[in-house]
């Protein structure tokens, strides 16, 4: 142990209380705007799914491109890997689009589309330790953290977040993607059971577990040089 | 290796995925599999192209999980020649641990068993050549049974270290040094220090840096030997090879990742893990202890964290202890005792624990009186700390819990005591 250890910057603890999202909140029309908006472009997601229900596809392109970013992120840090997302976001949507007639809530379309991503991130992790399992595929692939962490993240960051993903990956999958979309990706908690289609309080203790996991087993060696 | 909680990860941290070009990319796969609008309101038609689409995704899947498990490592070969990694050159991918060691198999055979706190890039792998980078901790190199003409490469700062196929080497990082200890095999080291060939049994310490320690010192540094004044021609030491007879069976389980079987040889030695824990040294070793009993023996775990608060409280895990067995309490329901282990971790006004310790004493306060006294305290102490909020609400008499937080003890189906299996 480093005696300066004692004087290292106060980090705080998560304790289930992930950092204020920096975002505006996620209303369900993210002004994230398409190439060409053209005249729908203004239009918030309930006119886009009514359009698109009836076949309109620009106003489906609108769609995807609004809420694109946001499905490419869920699915790569659920996951914890960039290999997969283009075929997760591409089958995500398209699932999205077959359905939009079945949306209740038409303005609700980016956490329904949000829900459907976790699904199929969740299947495939499943999916996944089976096959490791049953010897189909090996276990232990190094962390991509290439996927994960910035580029121009420090190199303490970096190592926090393959440590944090290495630690996830022993975990419950149902567990780590609760613990994911609140402190990685900063949903609310009702959120979060939306997402997961859980009930709060089997997301509340999920994420608790995680959490308690990850303080007791996280090591942060950098701690001595940070203040260096 | 240092222990604290985790430090909020943000998002501008993580890589941005949502590239423009992404986007149109999987935007013309979406468009080209889009039905076309008459076709949108037929139901059986889209599900059919879509189950069909499944049906080929996983067949796919299945093939590409198979190359995958015949070609042990998916990673893009850099087509950059072999230099020495740098700190700003980019991974193909990273192997890490937390508390318990991890075993990863290493790319092209063999496999790499990290102690706790270790974190190792893959830098390229091409042909029969891996590059590591060892970025913190101690990872051994096991390439037993591998065919010699494998070579591995392990890059630490200024050092690098490279070793043959059929090798077992352990290399450990810290502050300044490179420390390598051959139980197999032979190892070609290359450093600040000079270049060295170790053959099996062979253990030596080198500078990682230039600028960090002028030449390389062995492993024990012979007594007598003036501080700046080392030896000038690193002479490999003959020491047993690692893990030698000095350290005990259990502890070279526990560093390969097996608990379960390190738990089994600590309670077979004489006096059982009491006697363990009673002649540990040092803190490290309690808190080895502690991780190779808490999942199936959490009271010998706690046992063996008591004594690194008590035994060692100079040491800088000794808050960390104090705060878990705070919570551990907290769990068993006995508020008096936690209140003391809170009461000790909040001590250490610079520890990063303090805050938190504090936040928790007026949790599990006996009483209400000592409750808004560690509120008011704590207050005083942090007046934009995290439960600030809770502590004013307690000191006004607002007995509101609505929190956005998760709760904060187990759910009731849960068992109270023991910790949840890690």
């Amino acid at each position: 142990m480093s005696p300066s250890a004692h004087a290292r910057p106060k980090l705080r603890l998560l304790s289930g209380q992930p950092e204020e999202d920096p975002r505006p909140p996620q209303s369900e029309a993210t002004p994230i705007p398409p190439r060409s908006p053209g005249p729908l472009g203004e239009l918030p997601d309930a006119e886009l799914v009514a359009l698109g229900a009836q076949g309109n596809r620009k106003a489906l392109e609108l769609l995807y491109r609004r809420h694109a970013p946001f499905a490419i992120h869920l699915a790569t840090r659920i996951e914890g890997s960039a290999r997969d997302a283009d075929d997760i976001v591409h089958d995500a949507f398209l699932k999205a689009f077959e359905r939009l007639r079945e949306l209740k809530d038409p303005a609700a379309f980016r956490s329904w589309l949000g829900s459907i991503i976790v699904h199929d991130v969740r299947s495939q992790m499943r999916r996944a330790r089976l096959m490791r399992t049953i010897g189909l595929v090996r276990a232990g692939d190094p962390i991509d953290l290439d996927a994960l962490a910035s580029p121009d993240a420090a190199p303490s960051v970096r190592a926090q977040i393959a440590q944090v993903y290495a630690l996830l990956r022993t975990q419950p999958v149902d567990d780590r993607i609760a613990w994911i979309l609140r402190a990685v990706e900063g949903h609310d908690l009702d959120s979060v059971a939306r997402l997961t289609s859980c009930s709060l309080a089997t997301v509340k203790r999920r994420i608790a577990r995680i959490q308690q996991f990850l303080d007791e087993h996280f090591v942060d060696s950098y701690a001595g040089e940070i203040e260096r | 290796m240092t222990r604290r909680g985790l430090a909020p990860l943000s998002r501008s941290d993580l890589r941005d995925h949502a590239t423009e070009e992404r986007i149109d990319r999987i935007w013309e796969r979406i468009d080209a599999d889009l039905p076309a609008a008459d076709a949108a309101a037929s139901p059986s038609r889209w599900m059919v192209g879509v189950l069909a689409a499944v049906v080929a995704s996983l067949a796919g899947g299945l093939l590409l999980g198979k190359l995958i498990w015949e070609q042990p490592v998916p990673v893009e070969v850099s087509s950059t020649p072999t230099v020495a990694a740098t700190d700003a050159e980019r991974s193909l991918g990273v192997f890490a641990a937390g508390t318990r060691g991890q075993t990863y198999p290493l790319p092209g055979g063999g496999q790499i068993v990290l102690s706790p706190g270790t974190m190792l890039e893959l830098v390229r792998q091409q042909g029969n050549v891996v590059e590591l980078r060892l970025v913190q901790g101690e990872a051994t190199i096991d390439t037993m049974g591998v065919p010699s003409d494998k070579l591995v490469a392990v890059f630490a700062g200024e050092a690098l270290l490279s070793t043959q196929g059929g090798g077992l080497v352990r290399v450990r990082r810290d502050e300044h040094d490179l420390e390598v200890r051959v139980a197999d095999g032979s190892v070609s080291v290359r450093s600040p220090d000079g270049e060295q060939r170790l053959a099996k049994g062979d253990h030596v310490r080198t500078a990682l840096l230039r600028t960090a320690r002028p030449v390389a010192r062995l492993v024990p540094v012979p007594e007598g030997s003036a501080p700046g004044h080392p030896v000038q021609q690193p002479v490999a030491v003959a020491e047993p090879p690692a893990p030698g007879p000095s350290v005990p069976d259990w502890q070279v389980r526990s560093r390969a990742g097996d608990s379960d079987d390190a738990l089994r040889l600590l309670r077979a030695q004489p006096g059982g893990i009491d006697a363990a824990i009673l002649a540990a040294g040092d803190a490290d070793s309690l808190w080895e202890i502690h991780d190779v009993a808490i999942r199936q023996d959490p009271a010998a775990a706690y046992r063996a964290l008591t004594r690194v608060a008590e035994a060692f409280p100079g040491d800088a895990s000794a808050q960390l202890a104090a705060y878990k067995l705070g919570n551990y309490y907290r769990r068993a329901g006995q508020h008096e005792l936690a209140n003391k282990w809170f009461a000790q971790a909040a001590e250490s006004p610079e520890g990063v624990l303090a805050e938190d310790a504090l936040c928790k004493q007026f949790r599990t306060a006996p009483n209400e009186t000592e409750a808004l006294r560690f509120a008011q305290e704590y207050l005083v102490k942090y007046p934009d700390g995290r439960c600030k909020p809770e502590a004013e609400r307690l000191i006004s008499g607002d007995p509101s819990d609505e929190t956005d937080e998760p709760p904060a003890e187990p759910p009731k189906e849960e068992k109270p005591v023991e910790d949840s299996p890690d």
